[in-house]
């Protein structure tokens, strides 16, 4: 079984050591602007974790983010249905995966996934529409930390099959310390061509984010901020005035209900709303 | 048609369904222009990544999915211990609404409700805000909000008389008139009023 987050502290002489040969192959500007652009995201960058409405209404109402297998749990006890099966039935052809995945690490079943942002909405926010970012003194307060160049699920993952490909799983974790670095070394090529407020573009564009894996437990407390697309805004502001004509359906009055809660927080001072 | 729901996100009615060739995202309030095509491959991001749950379920029609999709949301938020309210209260969205919502409700009260002879829900919306809260915080939109009211009674009241001009003129079927069978008509809607039938009784 591996320690993914002794794995990624072993790396960091090896990720700073990659970093310094990308910037040995640049021009003396060039290299400047990869290392300005390292240090940016190392102040910048934060842990989100992209949520549908009903966590951050969980969140609010004093209860922690849940993982698969918290919520898994959770369902369980209340169906008196195994967990696994939840899982299984769930998952469906992707369990077999998730499972290898979770299962090859120390407390793999703790783990929850979050990906840097260094500002925008996260990633594919039409999924999971809200973009909870994490207070930079609550990841200060984290031990069990590792950031990987994507999606875990592919990078460790050679094809199609369900094996894990273990080099992939020693290379590709970066601890927190080195989070920056491997940000820099990813995106070296990019850095010279964009604009500075662009910046936070090339920390997650489409498609091409930092994943993060962690240990601990995610309250309202640990929020910096929630962050919505103002398209998402517009959806809930279209839900919320079309109740004053028609009786909304159950799917409706849920979000409509969601995004009263949500905005209350925000106004109440309990946490951030910000339109992107 | 035949439409798969392969993806569902059960606590916010949220399905990635296929209808045909077309992969895509359906979630309240299920309008097209609110349902993006997803790209190939976003059936397992949605799984592994977001929460959502693996399904092959099949639709005849739109309406069966949402009422699936809607009968989900409310079981799953009662297996969390939550539950999906019987209405929203329209004090609640007030409370809670932004200036720019409010100015957005307004404009949209003026060119689209009015115009659309839509007076019940226009004023719904404008009596409420008038009543709530909101307006303390946002008073400088109270005289825009009172002038849309008076703006929507006048039109309802206009279009209500147009109605009623058109009842009392009864020329509701000119055709008949000019061709003189009103007469006729009547009595044939008659016997089928006592028939209970389009088909007159064998005698």
């Amino acid at each position: 079984m591996f320690d993914l987050f002794a794995i990624a502290r072993g790396n960091a002489l090896v990720i700073e050591e990659r970093f310094e040969v990308v910037v040995a192959g640049m021009g003396a500007q060039e290299a400047a602007l990869a290392r300005e652009f390292a240090s940016w995201v190392e102040t910048e960058a934060l842990i989100s974790i992209n949520v549908p409405s009903f966590v951050v209404g969980e969140l609010l109402a004093g209860r922690a983010c849940q993982n698969t297998y918290e919520l898994a749990g959770e369902l369980a006890a209340v169906s008196g249905r195994p967990a696994e099966d939840i899982l299984r039935e769930r998952l469906k052809d992707h369990y077999e995966r998730r499972i290898a995945f979770d299962g090859a690490f120390n407390g793999g079943q703790n783990f929850r996934y979050g990906a840097l942002n260094a500002g925008g909405p996260g990633l594919t926010q039409q999924y999971d529409p809200y973009c909870v970012v994490l207070k930079r003194t609550y990841q200060d307060t984290l031990t069990d930390l590792a950031y990987l160049p994507g999606d875990s699920l592919k990078i460790c993952f050679g094809g199609a099959g369900a094996s894990l490909d273990e080099d992939a799983v020693r290379r590709s974790p970066a601890p927190h310390s080195h989070r920056h670095v491997l940000v820099a070394i990813e995106r070296a090529a990019e850095v010279p061509t964009s604009d500075k407020h662009e910046w936070p573009k090339l920390v997650a564009p489409e498609g091409r984010y930092f994943e993060v894996i962690f240990v601990g437990e995610v309250l309202l407390e640990a929020v910096e901020c929630v962050r919505a697309l103002k398209t998402e805004i517009k959806r809930m502001r279209e839900l919320e005035f079309a109740n004053f004509g028609r009786k909304l359906d159950p799917g409706e009055r849920a979000l409509a209900d969601d995004f009263v809660v949500l905005r209350r927080g925000a106004l109440e001072g309990k946490l951030r709303l910000e339109e992107v | 048609m035949s439409l798969t729901l392969e993806a569902i996100s059960a606590v916010d009615a949220t399905g990635v369904v296929r209808s045909g060739r077309t992969l895509r995202l359906v979630r309240p309030p299920y309008l097209l222009r609110d349902s993006p095509v997803l790209p190939e491959g976003s059936v397992q991001d949605a799984i592994l990544r977001h929460g959502f749950s693996a399904s092959q379920q099949q639709f005849e029609s739109w309406e069966g999915l949402i009422e699936f999709l809607s009968q989900q949301v409310v079981e799953v938020r009662r297996q969390l211990g939550g539950e999906v309210p019987a209405s929203i209260s329209n004090e609640d969205i007030l409370e809670v609404a932004s200036e720019q919502d409010l100015t957005v409700y307004l404009d949209r009260v003026e060119r689209e409700l009015i115009p659309g002879r839509l007076f019940d829900h226009a004023e719904n919306f404008l009596v409420a805000f008038l009543a709530s809260s909101a307006l303390d915080r946002y008073a400088g939109l109270g005289r825009r909000a009172a002038r849309l009211l008076q703006r929507n009674n006048g039109a309802r009241r206009a279009a209500e008389a147009a109605v009623s001009e058109l009842a009392n003129r009864d020329v509701r079927f000119p055709s008949l008139e000019r061709h003189h069978e009103v007469e006729k008509s009547v009595r044939i809607a008659k016997n089928i009023q006592v028939w209970g039938s389009v088909f007159a009784p064998a005698t």
